[in-house]
C-alpha cells in the first residue's frame, strides 16, 4: 500500500477513448474553503471569545481554494501515465500582492498562499508512469507516497480527514516495482491457489537529492577568533581545512552550511554522489478486502513499510520502521500504525538543532531516536459510528542535542480543528522562525499524546454529522514551546527544566463539529466550528497568541469532485 | 553559528564583598528559582571553583577595596566627534536598513535621546556631536509592524579618544536570534521583559571563567523568573554552571527597569566575592547589552587613549 493508488491502479476505470485507442480519464476536484478565526493572535483580539458577529480587526476570515487535475491516460489496462497538476493550489481569495496599487481599487486577485507568499498559478506537482510486467507492476516518476493512516507518508489526497482539508501531500521522484511474491512462487511450484493471496511486496528507490543547493560543510570556519585576532597555524582554533592554500593561517570563512544560489553551480553539479540523498524502500502488505472471517467477509490489512534514508558527506544512515495494520469486521473497525525512526546523521544544521559545547566532537551529530503512532477502534452501522483515537508524536527537550527524539506526524494527518492544526503550528513557527521551518509542525501533531474519540451520524443520505473531543498531553517539555511542571519525566528521571512555570497536566483540549452532505453526486458542503483551550503548557500570551488560551474557529468547504 | 555568538561578539565589542548570607534570586547552573517559588541569592550564586583571571588590586573584591575602583578620565578628552558608523544584523552579518539609531549621552535610557539617526539601505548612519571617552547608551530599532528585529540596546559604550569621525558598528538582534537562543536554551521569553547579556572581564579585560551573575534591584531583591545562562565556545549551553572561558553569561526575563547585574567568584573559603557590577535600565521585549569589568560598578570601562598619563 505505498500509495494505494498504486494497488488500484490495477482496477478499471471508466474512460473516454481516444482515436489512437488510448484512453483518458480525469480525477480531481476544486474546493473552496472558508475559515473563520477570530481572536488568533493577542494583538488582533475580538472583543469577546465567543463573538460571532464582532467584526473586530482580529477576526481573521479567509478563504481559500484549489483546483486538482488528474488526467489518466491509459494504453488498455496496463499502461497508465497520471498527471496531477494545482491551479490555484491553496490560493488565498483577492489581490495580496498589491497587483492593484490601491487596495480599494482592486480587481484582478493574486496568487498569494496562506502563508503569504505568492505562487504559481498552475503546478504540476506529480507525473508518472506505471505498467503491468508479467512479474509485476512498475511505477516511475513524480509520484504520491502514502502508507497506513498517513502518519509518516501521507500522499494528502481526496478528502479523507475528518475535520479540516489536506495542504501538503508527500511527493516522491520514485522507481518502484510491487509485485505477488506467492503468485510467483505458486506458478513455479505449481500451486495457482497462491496467487490469491493478496500479499504484495514493493522495493523501490527514491531520488531525493542530487545536489543541495545549500553548500554542506558540517564545520565552521572564521579567519579570526572572538578577540579578533587572525587564527594562524599552531593556535588552538587552527583548522586546516579553513586553510586550503596552506597559507599558515585561515582563509576562508563559513557556517555549517552556506546558502548558494544556482548560478554558483558548474557544469558537473550533479555528479558528485557524496551530497546525493537517496532512500531505499520496501513494503510489504496483506490486503485482504472482502475476505472471509469468521463467515463474514470483511477487511483485513496490515504490512510494514520500511526505508533507509542515507547521504555520504553526511554521514547519514537512518532507518525506518512503519508498521500499519486494519480490521473491519461485523462493524468493528481496528486500524492502528506505529513508526520509529532511528540511525545516525550529522545533516541538521538548522539553527537551535547544533551545539558545539555539547559532549560529542561532533556539533551536528544526532542519533535519531524517534517515535509515533496512532491507533484506532471503533464500531459501524450504516446509520452512525463511534471510534475512539489514541495518538503519540515523541518529542525532544534539547534539540541542540545529540539526541534527536522529537518529529511531528504528518501534517495532513489532521487530528481536530485547532490545538495542533493552529495553535501549535504557530507556537512551532514562531518559536523556530523561518531559520528553522524544518521543524514546524505545520498542523501535525507534535510533542505529545492524545486521544480524540468522534461519533458520527448518518442521519440522511449523504449526510454526515461528526462530532469529536480531543485530549492532548505533552510528552517531553522543552521548556521553550512546551513549558514544564514539576515532576515532568522523561524515560524515568526528572526532566530537567530551567523554570517550573506550568501547573497543568494537559497541553489543553478541544471540541469539534462537523456537518457534511453530499449531493448531485460531485458535490460536497461542509460546515466545521472548533473550540479549544489550552492550558499553561502552551506560552501563548508570550508568542503572541490570544493569551486567554481560548481559541475557537468556524468553517466552511464547497467542493466538486470528480 | 554566527547566531549563536551573537551575545559573544556584541558583548565582546562592547561592590561589595558578598558572602553567602547574602539575600537577594532558580537552581545555579541554569540560574532560576527551579521550584517555582521566590529565587534566592544561592540558586544563582554557588560556585566553589576558582576563577581564572588577572584580579590583581581586587583581589578580595568589594567589601576587601573598600568600594569600586576609579578611573582617571582625562577630561581634555572629552569631547564630541561626528560619528559614521553602519548597522549590522548580527546573525548575518549584513547591513540592517531604515534602522533608527538612538543615543543617550547620559548613559540611561530615558527621555529624549540626544542624537537619533536612521540607516540606509546600507546600514550606513551618521551623526553628530557624538561624545568620546564618556559612556553613552544606543539603542537601535526598526518598524515594529515589520517585526523584524529586536529593540537592542548596547549601554556604557564608551568611544575612544579621537580628532577625527566615530567609526562603529552598531548591532541590531534580529527577531530570529530573539527566539532562537532562548530557545535553544529551553526558556519561554516574556516580552514584557528583557534580555540582558554580557561578558566578565578580569582587570586586564580578559575573559574570567568560573565566574557568575545575578541580577537585583537596589535593594538586592531579585525578580522572579529570572533565568541566567552561560555559554561554552560562545554558544549558549543550558548545562554550564558558571562563565567559561569565553566570559559569557545572558540573563533572560529581566523586569522592565533598573537593575544592578552583579558578578561573583569563588573566594576559596565556600563564600562569594562581588567583584563587578553593571547597572542599566531594561526596557520591554529588548536586548540589552552590559559587560561587566573586574573593579568597577558601573559597567564603564575607559579605554586607555581617555585616561590621564600616568
Amino acid at each position: 500500500m505505498v500509495s494505494l493508488a498504486l494497488w488500484c491502479a490495477l482496477l478499471a476505470r471508466p474512460a473516454r477513448a481516444l482515436d489512437d485507442g488510448i484512453t483518458v480519464d480525469m480525477e480531481g476536484y476544486y474546493r473552496v474553503r472558508g475559515v473563520f478565526l477570530p481572536g488568533m493572535y493577542a494583538d488582533q483580539r475580538s472583543s469577546g471569545p465567543l463573538d460571532l458577529f464582532s467584526a473586530d480587526d482580529g477576526d481573521g476570515r479567509m478563504l481559500v481554494q484549489r483546483l486538482r487535475l488528474q488526467p489518466e491516460f491509459s494504453a488498455g489496462d496496463k499502461a497508465h501515465l497520471f498527471i496531477q497538476a494545482d491551479a490555484l493550489d491553496d490560493v488565498v481569495w483577492g489581490d495580496n500582492e498589491s497587483l492593484a496599487s490601491t487596495a480599494l481599487f482592486a480587481g484582478d486577485p493574486s496568487t498569494t498562499g496562506m502563508d503569504g507568499h505568492a505562487g504559481d498559478t498552475f503546478r504540476v506537482k506529480r507525473a508518472w508512469v506505471e505498467f503491468m510486467t508479467p512479474v509485476g507492476l512498475v511505477r516511475a516518476g513524480r509520484q504520491p507516497s502514502n502508507w497506513g493512516l498517513g502518519l509518516l507518508a501521507n500522499g494528502g489526497d481526496g478528502f479523507d480527514d475528518t475535520f479540516g482539508d489536506n495542504h501538503y501531500g508527500s511527493t516522491y521522484d520514485r522507481l518502484i516495482f510491487a509485485t505477488r511474491p506467492l503468485a510467483i512462487a505458486g506458478a513455479a511450484a505449481g500451486k495457482e491457489s497462491w496467487g490469491e493471496v493478496p500479499l504484495y511486496l514493493a522495493v523501490g528507490v527514491d531520488r531525493l537529492v542530487e545536489d543541495p543547493l545549500i553548500q554542506y560543510y558540517g564545520y565552521t570556519c572564521s579567519r579570526t577568533d572572538p578577540a579578533g585576532d587572525p587564527i594562524v597555524e599552531g593556535s588552538e582554533d587552527y583548522d586546516p581545512r579553513c586553510d586550503p592554500d596552506g597559507q599558515g593561517y585561515h582563509t576562508i570563512e563559513h557556517d555549517y552550511t552556506e546558502p548558494r544560489a544556482d548560478d554558483d553551480r558548474g557544469q558537473d553539479w550533479w555528479i558528485d554522489q557524496n551530497d546525493d540523498v537517496m532512500e531505499m524502500i520496501y513494503v510489504l502488505v496483506y490486503k485482504g478486502e472482502g475476505v472471509r472471517l469468521g463467515g463474514e467477509e470483511g477487511d483485513l490489512m496490515g504490512g510494514v513499510y520500511v526505508v533507509n534514508r542515507t547521504q555520504r558527506e553526511t554521514d547519514s544512515d537512518i532507518w525506518i520502521y512503519d508498521a500499519w495494520a486494519k480490521l473491519a469486521w461485523k462493524g468493528i473497525y481496528l486500524e492502528g500504525e506505529a513508526l520509529t525512526i532511528r540511525g545516525e546523521t550529522s545533516a541538521i544544521a538548522l539553527p537551535g538543532t547544533y551545539d558545539p559545547s555539547g559532549a560529542t566532537d561532533d556539533p551536528l551529530y544526532k542519533k535519531a531516536d524517534i517515535w509515533g503512532y496512532a491507533a484506532r477502534a471503533g464500531y459501524e452501522r450504516p446509520g452512525w459510528s463511534a471510534v475512539f483515537e489514541t495518538g503519540y508524536a515523541s518529542g525532544d527537550d534539547d534539540a541542540a542535542d545529540a539526541d534527536f527524539t522529537g518529529r511531528a506526524l504528518h501534517p495532513d494527518y489532521n487530528v481536530g480543528l485547532l490545538l495542533y492544526e493552529e495553535v501549535m503550528a504557530r507556537v512551532t513557527a514562531i518559536t523556530w522562525t523561518d531559520a528553522a521551518d524544518g521543524l514546524w509542525s505545520k498542523g501535525g501533531v507534535v510533542n505529545s499524546r492524545y486521544v480524540f474519540p468522534t461519533f458520527t451520524a448518518r442521519p440522511l443520505p449523504g449526510n454526515e454529522v461528526i462530532l469529536g473531543v480531543l485530549g492532548a498531553w505533552p510528552d517531553v517539555p522543552d521548556g521553550s514551546r512546551i513549558l514544564c511542571r514539576e515532576g515532568d519525566e522523561k524515560g524515568g528521571e526528572a526532566v530537567q527544566c530551567s523554570s517550573y512555570d506550568a501547573e497543568d497536566a494537559m497541553l489543553g483540549w478541544e471540541v469539534d463539529l462537523a456537518v457534511k452532505q453530499r449531493f448531485d453526486e460531485h458535490m460536497q458542503a461542509t460546515l466545521e466550528g472548533g473550540y479549544a483551550r489550552t492550558t499553561d503548557r502552551i506560552p501563548v500570551a508570550n508568542l503572541g497568541l490570544n493569551p486567554d488560551g481560548r481559541f475557537w474557529t468556524v468553517q466552511s468547504r464547497l467542493a466538486w469532485e470528480f | 553559528m554566527r547566531a549563536w555568538i551573537l551575545v559573544a561578539a556584541l558583548a565582546a565589542c562592547g561592590g561589595k564583598t558578598e558572602t553567602t548570607d547574602d539575600t537577594g534570586g532558580g537552581d545555579a547552573g541554569d540560574g532560576g528559582a527551579a521550584d517555582g517559588g521566590s529565587a534566592s541569592f544561592d540558586d544563582y550564586i554557588d560556585v566553589t571553583d576558582p576563577p581564572s583571571g588577572d584580579f590583581t588590586g581586587f583581589e578580595g573584591g568589594y567589601d576587601a577595596a573598600g568600594g569600586w575602583l576609579s578611573q582617571a578620565v582625562d577630561p581634555e578628552k572629552q569631547v564630541t566627534a561626528p560619528f559614521a558608523g553602519t548597522v549590522e544584523d548580527f546573525q548575518e552579518g549584513t547591513a540592517v536598513a531604515d534602522a533608527t539609531v538612538e543615543m543617550w549621552f547620559n548613559d540611561s535610557v530615558s527621555g529624549a535621546p540626544d542624537a537619533i539617526g536612521a540607516s540606509d539601505s546600507d546600514g550606513a548612519v551618521a551623526l553628530s556631536d557624538v561624545p568620546v571617552c564618556a559612556p553613552l547608551t544606543y539603542r537601535t530599532s526598526t518598524d515594529p509592524d515589520l517585526d523584524e528585529t529586536k529593540n537592542t540596546i548596547e549601554a556604557h559604550q564608551v568611544y575612544d579618544y579621537t580628532d577625527g569621525t566615530i567609526d562603529d558598528t552598531l548591532n541590531s538582534v534580529s527577531t530570529t536570534t530573539y527566539r532562537l537562543i532562548p530557545g535553544l536554551l529551553g526558556v519561554d521569553p516574556d516580552p514584557a521583559r528583557g534580555i540582558i547579556a554580557g561578558t566578565a572581564y578580569d582587570v586586564n579585560e580578559d575573559k574570567i571563567e568560573g565566574a557568575q551573575v545575578i541580577v537585583q534591584d537596589a535593594d538586592g531583591n531579585i525578580p522572579d523568573g529570572l533565568v541566567v545562562h552561560y555559554f561554552i565556545d560562545d554558544f549558549p549551553n543550558r548545562d554550564q554552571p558558571t562563565t567559561s572561558a569565553d566570559g559569557l553569561w545572558v540573563a533572560i526575563n529581566v523586569p522592565v527597569g533598573d537593575w544592578n547585574v552583579d558578578m561573583y567568584v569563588s573566594d576559596g573559603a565556600g563564600g562569594h566575592l562581588l567583584m563587578g557590577r553593571t547597572t542599566l535600565t531594561v526596557e520591554a521585549d529588548s536586548i540589552n547589552i552590559a559587560n561587566i569589568y573586574t573593579g568597577y560598578g558601573d559597567g564603564v570601562k575607559y579605554p586607555d587613549g581617555c585616561l590621564k598619563a600616568k
